[in-house]
């Protein structure tokens, strides 16, 4: 097969060259074994095969390509009419002159530079990190140290283990901050699976109960709002992993979500009328006057109990404190009438109320502890240190019986005392030195006088509340009530006395009593607690220069058991 | 009047980054109410998910700014839009991250984004700034023009050199095979002209003919020592050339330095931001694995 290869000179259409060849295929390269030599091509062999005068096929080696319209290909067709570019060269199917069978243009391109810029390699093609490689390394590096290699290890906790003691990061590289402080344990700290369970899914509170027990609800058991307390998590409140720390929410909006629309939650309740009333802050259009907490006296089966007890507020009818004890604040704090003991000063209050570890409420009054001292049990003149049993009624009485029966049945006392005068005291009860009758039923018939005395005139009566019956019996005639004295009038609400003591410009004395003004109070059924407008004067919430109290500054989430 | 890619269409992505600016600062300041400002708030989330966004988009952008057949918008726009989203990416997410930092792979995200963001900032200042350089090093030619005029006057050298003594014909062809351009990245932004000669044919030891400073040298000693009239005449000639060439190789290296400069940054920008989507990716699944 003739072929025909015209080499044109550039920029001259006159000036060629033709080569011709007969051979089945024309192998056009760069070096010297190619049929035509085109020694500014780069390495490799076109190969093409003449179908007919107007077609060939062609394939291309190693560095070659054949470009037309853009495209770059290493193998295809080739027809008439078509450019094609091969390396620095044109190549076109040109008609075939006589004797020919397959003719073909080569004409240099117009860049000469390019064939020769091997010489001049600028570009980087040694480098093994290119751009696409080092992306590829970056990407699948943290795919893998990051996300596969801790998952593994939160899958499968053997590897878990032998990854821990490898210089990879673990699942402590997904924290999202630091745990707060109490959490801080090696259990915890150590083993994210202690609180992240199962993938994809909010911490339980079951992870959270198994190390906090007795946590008190926030409802009790019947309350109606249950079902919709149970999806709430711990975690819906506490915040871990959270900068600054702080575990607990305390923003109102935590409260103020279902407090505000309560009667949604507490519809079908047992106690409607007596259910908490919608809250939406602190101030007087949106917090609910506050519900005191009572302790009163009930007579049940024979026995005396104590009741708890929320009574709405009511304006009209002030609640009233049944305590049983008769007491008057304003007697007490009467310069005049009451002094202390051994100074002689005006008593003051913390005299009786001290205020217990938790800054909020005070201890317990006790007889022995706080009224002892000035009111003590006496009741012999000639035996004035001499007191009665408190508080066990059978134990005074015998005590009383015992004491007179030997009064009258030991000569020698009898005797002493009737040589000893004694100045008549007021508010004690002189004896009778004479008795017609055995000293038996003298001491007995003394004893029952002293009694009645104790208990209807002066002693026990001056506290107690005592109810008499017709029986002649001493272990029986007298009934004291019992006495409770309220330790928490605000139960569901926390208080802090020490940071409310530091008022200025006021003695301890004057800061009790404007909050409690009890020196006006002359029964012990009296309540001396402050209503919310106490508390609005200084926490008058969206006032200016107002102290701002959020919610759980005086309620706690959790009720204590 | 020419507008430079930040003042698009009357500074259009200037003004959609100072309201997303805006716009995310009063987010972020809304926060603490409910609990402390943290990209777990509901604006957290918003800060995130728009920081997320920003990071996708931007990667796409990137793609599509240099796919320049696409008829959907014009290149500037995108690079406009590019550079201004990028930037209000630094204070979004700084923002969503709430300022909390830690050894951990939420914070290498972070980092890896700012990481992309500032090399970002050097091709920005590189493209506005080398272009220039180029042109002007050019002198209104081209970097093809240099080379092909470079291989004319190797070309001519060695045809002369047939008429000199073989001593300084060696030293010659030595000359014109030893120069290497740079072609590592490393070395191209480094300049350094690493052009050697052969001073005897015995000699396996090359020296520098840095600037082509010692060839020329050569040349102009061997000229007063001719023989021939006509070896004296070429040798005449190879020195002109070799100073035209000393002025061709001082163009094209530093063209080939500020090119250099202009490429080096996407070989962080690109392997950087491939590594911020794998974090991300991270970033996101391990917040709701571990929930």
């Amino acid at each position: 097969m003739f072929f025909l290869v015209r080499k044109s000179v550039l920029g001259s259409s006159d000036e060629f060259q033709d080569l011709d060849f007969d051979v089945q295929e024309l192998l056009i390269g760069g070096d010297e074994s190619s049929t035509v030599v085109l020694d500014e091509l780069p390495d490799g062999v076109l190969t093409v095969k003449a179908k007919d005068e107007s077609n060939a096929q062609f394939s291309c080696s190693e560095d070659l390509t054949l470009n037309s319209n853009g495209k770059a290909s290493t193998s295809g067709n080739l027809t008439k009419g078509v450019l094609y570019k091969l390396g620095v060269y044109d190549i076109e199917i040109i008609n075939p002159p006589t004797g020919f069978d397959f003719a073909i243009n080569v004409l240099r391109s117009k860049r000469k530079a390019e064939h020769k810029k091997s010489r001049y390699i600028v570009e980087d093609k040694k480098s093994k990190f290119g751009i696409r490689a080092l992306s590829y390394i970056a990407f699948f590096s943290i795919l893998i140290l990051f996300l596969a290699v801790p998952y593994t290890g939160f899958l499968n906790k053997d590897v878990k283990n032998k990854l821990a003691s490898l210089p990879i990061p673990s699942d402590k590289s997904w924290s999202s901050g630091p745990l707060a402080m109490a959490h801080r344990i090696p259990e915890i700290g150590d083993d994210c699976n202690v609180c992240h369970v199962k993938p994809f899914e909010k911490v339980q509170d079951k992870q959270c109960l198994s190390c906090h027990q007795n946590l008190g609800e926030h409802v009790l058991d019947n309350h109606p709002a249950v079902d919709e307390l149970d999806q709430f998590l711990c975690e819906n409140c506490h915040k871990e992993h959270n900068e600054p720390l702080q575990l607990t929410r305390t923003d109102d909006k935590l409260c103020i979500d279902c407090h505000s629309k309560i009667e949604e939650f507490t519809e079908g309740s047992a106690d409607k009328k007596d259910s908490v009333k919608a809250v939406n802050g602190f101030n007087a259009e949106n917090h609910p006057p506050f519900r005191l907490s009572l302790v009163s006296p009930k007579f049940i089966n024979g026995q005396y109990e104590w009741q708890n007890d929320r009574p709405a507020f009511n304006p009209e009818m002030p609640a009233k404190e049944e305590s049983n004890l008769k007491f008057s604040h304003e007697v007490h704090l009467d310069q005049e009438k009451v002094q202390d003991e051994s100074t002689g000063d005006k008593l003051v209050c913390n005299n009786c109320h001290q205020l217990k570890d938790d800054g909020e409420h005070f201890e317990p009054i006790t007889m022995d502890k706080d009224c002892r001292s000035c009111h003590k049990l006496t009741f012999d003149v000639f035996n004035p240190d001499l007191e009665l049993q408190h508080g066990d009624l059978r134990t005074a009485a015998v005590m009383l019986q015992a004491h007179y029966i030997r009064e009258f049945t030991d000569p020698d006392l009898r005797n002493k005392r009737a040589n000893k005068k004694i100045r008549r005291i007021p508010g004690k009860h002189t004896n009778n030195q004479n008795c017609e009758g055995t000293g038996l039923n003298c001491g007995r018939a003394e004893a029952f006088k002293e009694a009645e005395f104790q208990f209807t005139k002066s002693g026990c009566i001056t506290c107690h509340e005592v109810t008499v019956n017709d029986t002649t019996d001493i272990l029986s005639k007298w009934f004291v009530k019992p006495i409770k004295l309220n330790t928490n009038w605000y139960s569901k609400a926390q208080f802090d006395h020490v940071s409310h003591m530091s008022v200025k410009q006021k003695n301890e004395e004057e800061i009790c009593l404007s909050c409690h003004a009890v020196d006006k109070s002359d029964v012990s059924a009296d309540i001396a607690m402050p209503q919310r407008n106490k508390c609005l004067e200084c926490h008058q919430q969206d006032q200016h220069n107002s102290v701002e109290l959020s919610c759980i500054r005086c309620h706690e989430f959790h009720f204590s058991q | 009047m020419h507008q430079n890619l930040l003042q698009y269409k009357k500074y259009r992505y200037f003004k959609l980054f100072v309201v997303l600016v805006i716009v995310s600062s009063v987010l972020y300041l809304s926060q603490g109410v409910d609990q402390p400002a943290n990209g777990g708030t509901i604006q957290g989330y918003i800060l995130g998910i728009t920081s997320a966004v920003f990071i996708l988009l931007l990667t796409y952008l990137g793609i599509r700014k240099r796919s320049y057949s696409s008829n959907m918008g014009t290149v500037e726009g995108w690079t406009s839009a590019h550079v201004f989203l990028g930037s209000s990416l630094v204070l979004i997410a700084t923002l969503h991250t709430a300022f909390q930092v830690g050894w951990n792979i939420h914070t290498l995200a972070y980092v890896l984004m700012l990481l992309v963001i500032f090399s970002g900032f050097y091709g920005l200042f590189a493209y506005m700034h080398y272009p220039r350089v180029i042109a002007n090093n050019n002198k209104g030619g081209l970097q093809e023009d240099w080379l092909e005029e470079l291989q004319e006057v190797d070309e001519k050298i060695k045809i002369l050199s047939t008429s000199c003594r073989s001593n300084v014909r060696l030293v010659v062809l030595s000359a014109i095979e030893n120069i290497l351009l740079d072609n590592t990245l490393y070395k191209q932004i480094r300049g350094k002209d690493r052009s050697k000669v052969r001073l005897q044919s015995e000699s396996k030891t090359l020296v520098s003919n840095k600037n082509q400073e010692k060839v020329i040298d050569i040349l102009s000693e061997a000229i007063p020592n001719s023989t021939k009239q006509a070896e004296a005449t070429a040798l005449n000639e190879i020195l002109s050339l070799f100073s035209r060439r000393q002025r061709l190789l001082k163009i094209i290296r530093r063209n080939i330095q500020v090119k250099a400069f202009l490429k080096v940054w996407l070989l962080f920008h690109i392997p950087l931001t491939i590594a911020l989507l794998a974090a991300l990716t991270v970033h996101i699944l391990v917040v709701f694995i571990y929930w």
